[in-house]
C-alpha cells in the first residue's frame, strides 16, 4: 500500500505473477492520494495455467484534498488453459472533480495465428507459446536488473515446459 | 415509520470491506403496497395477472435479498408477445402521492419474436417516500428483448430498480437507461447468457446532483459459447452526488468463444461529489476476449482549449458535455415520444 501523502508524490507499480497448478495467488495494491497533483501508475501482467488461480485487486482512492492528481491502472489476464482462473478486481474510488484517471483492462489467451507464424518460422509450439508468454510479461522483465531478467524468462521458459501435448 | 434494512447489489468477488462497496444497503418501509402500473398494450402482447410473485425462477442484479422488498408483492403482471410486435408496451410509473409502493412484472418473448417495453418512473419535483420495480424477463431463441427505463422522479425519493432474466440460444436483451434524478436510486441487473450466441447490450447514463446517490449492479453471466456482452455507462456527478458502479463480465468455464467489453466515463462536475466504481472480469475459460476501461475525471485540456478557442465559456463547454453524455444514449431509444419526453425534461432542466 502507497499513501502519497506529499505534494507532487508519485507511485509505481509493477508486477507480473504466474499461478500454475495448485497456485492460488491473490496480489495487488492499494494506492491513496491525498497531496496534490500526485500521480500513480500500475501496471500488472497474469499468467494462469495447470488449474491455477490469479487473482488481481487493487485500489486507487483519491481524497478530496488530493487536487490534479493522476492515476493510471492497468491489468492484463493470459489464460493458457480452461482449468485455470484469472479474476481481476479493481477497484476506484475518487473523491474530488480535479483529477485525471484511466483504467484499462484484458483477458484473453494466447492467439492461434500467432502460434501458428512462429511455427511456420521453425519453432516448437512449446518454444512459441514460450515465447508468447515472455513478451507478455516483457514490460516488466525490462524493469529488472539484468540477471533477474533472465532468470524470470528461464522460470517462464520451465513453467511453460510440458504445456503442448 | 418502522423500516428494514436490506443488503443488495452484493459485489460476485468481494473486494476490501474498507472501500464499502461489496454491497449496498437500502432502507425499506416495514409495509409495501402493490403498485399498479399504467399501461399500453399493443395488440400482439397478452397480459396475465400472476398472484404474488413472478413465476420465473432467475436471478436479479439485487441478489436472493431482493425478495426481501419484492416478496410480498401482491400480484405480477406478466406480459407475453408473438410474433416481432414494433409497438412498444408502455408502463407508466407516477409515484406522485408518495406512497410507499413495490410492482412486479414478467416480460416473455417465446422464440423468434421481438418485445420493445418502455417504463417510465416518474413523480412530481418534491415526491417523496419509498417505490420499487422488479422486471424479470425470458427471452427465446433468436428471440430480443429491448427495455427502455427512464427514471425521473422526485428529489425525496428512494427507487429500486431490479432486473433480471435468461436469454436462449441468439437471444438479445437490450437495456437502455436514463437515470436523471431520485434522492436514492438503486439498480440491479443480471442478464444468464445462457444458450449460444446470445447477448446482452447496456446502454446507461446518468445525472446525479445535490447531494443523490445512485448504485449500480450489472452482472453479465456468461455460460453459453460465444456469448457476448457490452456494458456501457456515461454520466455526470455534481454537487456533494455519490454514485457507485459495479459492472461484472462472469465467464464461465464452458463459454467458449464468448466475448465482454466494459466501459465507464464519468465527468466529475463538481469537488464535492463521490465516485466509485468496480468493473471486474471473473474469467474460468481459456477461449475469451474480455476488456474494461474506464475514465473519470474532468474533460481533456486539448479539448478544453479547442472549444474555449471556439468561442464557448468552460461553464459552457462542461454543461454541453454534460448533456452530450445522456443525449447519446437518448438517441439509442427507438422510439421517437420517449425520446422527445427525455429532452423536453433536460430542457425544462436547463432552464431551472
Amino acid at each position: 500500500m502507497s499513501v502519497l501523502q506529499g505534494d507532487n508524490s508519485r507511485c509505481e507499480f509493477t508486477g507480473v505473477t504466474f499461478a500454475g497448478h495448485g497456485q492460488n495467488l491473490d496480489t495487488g495494491t492499494k494506492v491513496v492520494h491525498v497531496g496534490k497533483n500526485t500521480s500513480s501508475y500500475i501496471n500488472t501482467k497474469s499468467i494462469s495455467k495447470s488449474d491455477g488461480i490469479s487473482t488481481f485487486r487493487s485500489a486507487v482512492v483519491v481524497g478530496q484534498n488530493a487536487k490534479g492528481s493522476k492515476s493510471s491502472v492497468s491489468c492484463e489476464s493470459l489464460m493458457l488453459d480452461d482449468i485455470s482462473r484469472s479474476d481481476t478486481i479493481p477497484a476506484m474510488d475518487i473523491r474530488t472533480d480535479d483529477v485525471d484517471i484511466g483504467h484499462e483492462a484484458k483477458i484473453g489467451r494466447i492467439s492461434d495465428d500467432v502460434v501458428f507464424y512462429l511455427m511456420s518460422r521453425g519453432m516448437s509450439e512449446e518454444d512459441a507459446k514460450a515465447l508468447i508468454v515472455s513478451g507478455f510479461a516483457d514490460n516488466v522483465s525490462k524493469e529488472l536488473p539484468l540477471e533477474y531478467a533472465v532468470e524470470m524468462n528461464n522460470l517462464i521458459r520451465l513453467e511453460m515446459k510440458g504445456t503442448v501435448g | 415509520m418502522s423500516e428494514q434494512t436490506v443488503v443488495i447489489n452484493h459485489l460476485p468477488a468481494p473486494t476490501w470491506n474498507w472501500l464499502r462497496i461489496n454491497d449496498a444497503t437500502v432502507a425499506v418501509p416495514a409495509e409495501l403496497l402493490t403498485y399498479v402500473a399504467g399501461e399500453e398494450i399493443p395488440a400482439d402482447i397478452s397480459k396475465e395477472i400472476i398472484d404474488g410473485n413472478s413465476n420465473f425462477a432467475v436471478a436479479t442484479g439485487f441478489g436472493a435479498n431482493g425478495a426481501k422488498i419484492f416478496g410480498e408483492v401482491g400480484e405480477t403482471a406478466s406480459y407475453t408477445v408473438s410474433g416481432n410486435v414494433v409497438e412498444p408496451l408502455r408502463l407508466d410509473y407516477d409515484f406522485s402521492d408518495g406512497a410507499n409502493c413495490v410492482n412486479t412484472v414478467d416480460f416473455h418473448v417465446p422464440d423468434d419474436s421481438e418485445m420493445l417495453v418502455i417504463q417510465h418512473f416518474h413523480s412530481e419535483k418534491n415526491g417523496f417516500g419509498f417505490a420499487g420495480v422488479q422486471s424479470k424477463y425470458e427471452v427465446g431463441k433468436n428471440a430480443k428483448l429491448t427495455l427502455v427505463q427512464i427514471q425521473m422522479l422526485g428529489d425525496d425519493l428512494t427507487f429500486c430498480n431490479d432486473i433480471g432474466g435468461t436469454c436462449d440460444e441468439s437471444g438479445e436483451f437490450r437495456l437502455i437507461q436514463l437515470t436523471l434524478s431520485g434522492k436514492q436510486t438503486y439498480i440491479g441487473s443480471n442478464c444468464a447468457l445462457a444458450g449460444k450466441r446470445s447477448c446482452n447490450n447496456v446502454d446507461m447514463a446518468y445525472i446525479v446532483s445535490d447531494d443523490h446517490v445512485l448504485d449500480m449492479n450489472y452482472v453479465a453471466d456468461h455460460t453459453g459459447k460465444k456469448t457476448a456482452c457490452v456494458i456501457n455507462a456515461a454520466g455526470v456527478l455534481r454537487n456533494q452526488a455519490k454514485k457507485v458502479f459495479r459492472g461484472t463480465i462472469d465467464f464461465k468455464r464452458g463459454c467458449a468463444g464468448a466475448t465482454g467489453a466494459e466501459v465507464e466515463d464519468v465527468l466529475l462536475m463538481d469537488d464535492g461529489v463521490i465516485n466509485q466504481t468496480i468493473p471486474l472480469i471473473l474469467c474460468s475459460e481459456e477461449d475469451v476476449e474480455g476488456t474494461h476501461g474506464a475514465t473519470i475525471g474532468k474533460l481533456n485540456d486539448d479539448l478544453l482549449f479547442y472549444l474555449e478557442s471556439r468561442g464557448l465559456d468552460l461553464k459552457e463547454i462542461y454543461e454541453m458535455m454534460a448533456r452530450a453524455r445522456v443525449d447519446a444514449v437518448c438517441n439509442l431509444i427507438p422510439d421517437v415520444a420517449t425520446r422527445e419526453l427525455v429532452e423536453n425534461y433536460l430542457g425544462k432542466e436547463e432552464e431551472d
